[in-house]
């Protein structure tokens, strides 16, 4: 896997090959080898009265039960949108799922690997480790912050808060293994625990009541 | 017992309540704050009111008791108008229009109308609510635009609300007469909707069941209508024709009302106006677009020659006489006149839409530079509805409404870039 220069990650714009959009300042937004990304306009912020805990074993309990799940799902996070100009703040220790202002579209052979700019990350911000973003996805980025300093952080829809850096694969993936369009618009939370039933069965008790 | 008065004052602090609850959601922080002010400034001025005024001017403390109701709605759909219950990015640029148009040709010193967006519950309830500076009450006006909650992200069906702003135009004193005069009287000239004896001869020709008050009511309100919808057809371009098409063809068998004539004579009349501005021939000039565009407009134009006799209200030469004049009208205001939609534009946006990426796009040149154009949210519409009518769209999994959100974003992201470049305009060289 060889990590493509921005050079180059230019051309597969031109070509069509690639999608990222916008780029509004080049000169600053763009490094030698990573596109720095901007703050989008909704944030997710995890309510703390939602839900006494995470529970992975959730997700298999409410499999089949479409009202409850979309309930969890719901009340989990508070969800807001945000004009240019306005301002969200990120209190310490708490989450937030943001989308990037950028919407991007990789080609199968190309994925993304997004980071925090060290600027921010000085300032106490920090964004999910290590954010891979696989070859054919398309939609925005979902970026989970999370405030580690002691003093809340305020931020601004549109300001630089992310970089990403793309990276050629050597053996491009034969299909994209998801929809071909499967659009992210928006932040999602995610599914933990799926695919993994066989670890998350509920126990019975003597009595056959759920433990 | 509460006392009148202290009934009185009770409700106008129950009010201001209201009103400091709707600083609970911010929705347009820029506006907001000028709602917020002008509210409570109507708030004062009733309360001071109420306050000196003895128990036996009784006519005028009913009137202020009914502006305080009338306030109390409006700071009602105020604390309704939360940013995430409609399309921001498509509110704003019409936001944008609309003051260009409310203030026009304002007399100095005129307040302008302060605009707030809200979303109602009820379905299909696109409205913009006006009102006027009635006896210096108020400091601004206040105009309520109003999307659909359940249609949030369709912006595809808003261009609709060009028709509504034709209603806000036509209510806006120093344009009133203006267009009642030059627009309004040309379009009912020697027509069913000149006066009301013509009008019951037309209506009993289609069976209409009004009575008296409704038909008199009926002719000035349809006039009305009719000179909305080629106010939207210019201001929103041809997106105008996919939303109102769309939103009235379901309806197209309703009876006539008081209030809104037949759909099918409403298509009618759209149609004309299309024809005349020869919308069709040009955007059908591009290889890529010609047969979506065809599609597009064979949509209405198969509505419209189905249209019986009886129900086309309005001759060529009514409409057109209207037509010309709106024309005029809306390119004195600066933006306000739909231009032609690029077709280079609009072919790149169609492609870009059918691969499942937003609409508007960073450019890069030969030379990997990296451009961002100027690009008309009702280009953006035009591009999503040509999207929606090409041959290869059924191949792909884009459906209405991730198509609605694709230009969505593009307006979206449109906006950012306008943000960008007022930023180093400001800054300079």
């Amino acid at each position: 896997m060889t990590v493509l220069s921005s050079r180059q990650v230019l051309r597969l714009i031109r070509s069509g090959e690639l999608y990222l959009s916008p780029i509004l300042d080049p000169k600053e937004q763009i490094g030698p080898v990573s596109i720095d990304l901007r703050l989008g306009h909704v944030a997710l912020f995890v309510r703390a009265a939602g839900l006494s805990h995470v529970d992975p074993r959730n997700y298999t309990r409410n499999k089949h039960d479409e009202q409850q799940k979309e309930q969890e799902n719901k009340q989990k996070f508070a969800r807001s949108e945000f004009t240019f100009g306005d301002r969200l703040l990120l209190h310490p220790g708490s989450l937030t799922l943001v989308p990037t202002l950028e919407w991007i579209k990789l080609p199968l052979n190309v994925k993304g690997v997004v980071t925090a700019r060290s600027s921010w990350a000085r300032e106490g911000l920090n964004i999910a480790t290590a954010n891979f973003i696989n070859p054919g996805y398309n939609g925005i980025i979902t970026l989970e912050l999370a405030n580690f300093g002691h003093i809340p952080i305020a931020l601004y829809p549109g300001i630089r808060i992310a970089q990403i850096a793309f990276y050629e694969v050597t053996e491009p993936i034969p299909t994209k293994q998801s929809g071909q369009f499967d659009m992210s618009f928006e932040p999602r939370a995610g599914n933990i625990g799926e695919h993994d039933e066989a670890f998350l069965e509920d126990e019975e008790s003597p009595d056959g009541s759920k433990a | 017992m509460l006392a009148p008065s202290e009934y009185r004052l009770q409700e106008c602090e129950n009010v201001r309540n209201l009103l400091r609850d709707t600083l609970r959601y911010a929705y347009f922080s820029k506006s907001s704050k000028d709602v917020y002010a002008e509210c409570l400034d109507r708030l004062q001025l009733i309360e001071n009111a109420f306050n000196i005024l003895e128990e036996d001017n009784e006519d005028i403390l009913e009137e202020m008791s009914n502006q305080l109701s009338d306030l109390s709605e409006l700071i009602g759909r105020v604390e309704r108008s939360r940013i995430e219950e409609f399309s921001w990015p498509f509110a704003l640029a019409l936001q944008n229009l609309a003051l260009r148009i409310c203030t026009k040709g304002q007399p100095g010193g005129d307040p302008a109308p302060r605009f707030f967006i809200s979303a109602d519950d009820e379905l299909n309830s696109y409205q913009i609510i006006t009102e006027q500076n009635a006896a210096g009450f108020i400091s601004s006006p206040l105009f309520n635009i109003i999307f659909p909650r359940s249609l949030k992200n369709f912006v595809l069906l808003h261009p609709i609300l060009g028709h509504e702003l034709g209603h806000a135009a036509i209510s806006a004193p120093q344009h009133s007469r203006l267009l009642s005069d030059e627009v309004l009287t040309p379009l009912a000239h020697k027509s069913p909707l000149q006066d009301l004896t013509r009008f019951q001869s037309w209506l009993d020709k289609i069976d209409a069941d009004l009575d008296i008050d409704e038909q008199t009511k009926a002719v000035s309100a349809w006039q009305e209508e009719l000179y909305c919808d080629i106010f939207g057809l210019l201001l929103m371009g041809p997106s105008y024709v996919g939303a109102s098409t769309s939103l009235l063809r379901p309806f197209k068998t309703r009876a006539a009302s008081d209030s809104h004539p037949p759909s099918v004579t409403r298509f009618w009349i759209i149609n004309k106006v299309i024809t005349a501005l020869g919308w069709r021939e040009q955007l059908r000039k591009h290889k890529q677009l010609r047969s979506a565009t065809d599609r597009y407009f064979d949509s209405l134009s198969k509505l419209a020659a189905n249209v019986p006799r009886k129900y086309r209200l309005l001759n060529e030469t009514q409409i057109l006489a209207a037509m010309e004049r709106l024309q005029s009208f809306l390119a004195d205001i600066s933006g306000a006149l739909c231009p032609m939609p690029d077709l280079v534009q609009v072919a790149a946006m169609r492609r870009r839409m059918l691969a499942g990426c937003p609409p508007v796009a960073s450019e890069v040149t030969r030379s990997l530079k990296i451009s961002n154009s100027n690009v008309d949210f009702r280009s953006v519409l035009f591009a999503g509805w040509i999207t929606w009518m090409s041959e290869e769209r059924p191949a792909t999994d884009l459906t209405f409404i991730k198509l609605n959100m694709l230009c969505q974003r593009g307006i979206l992201q449109q906006n950012a870039v306008d943000v960008w470049k007022t930023h180093e305009r400001k800054q300079g060289p």
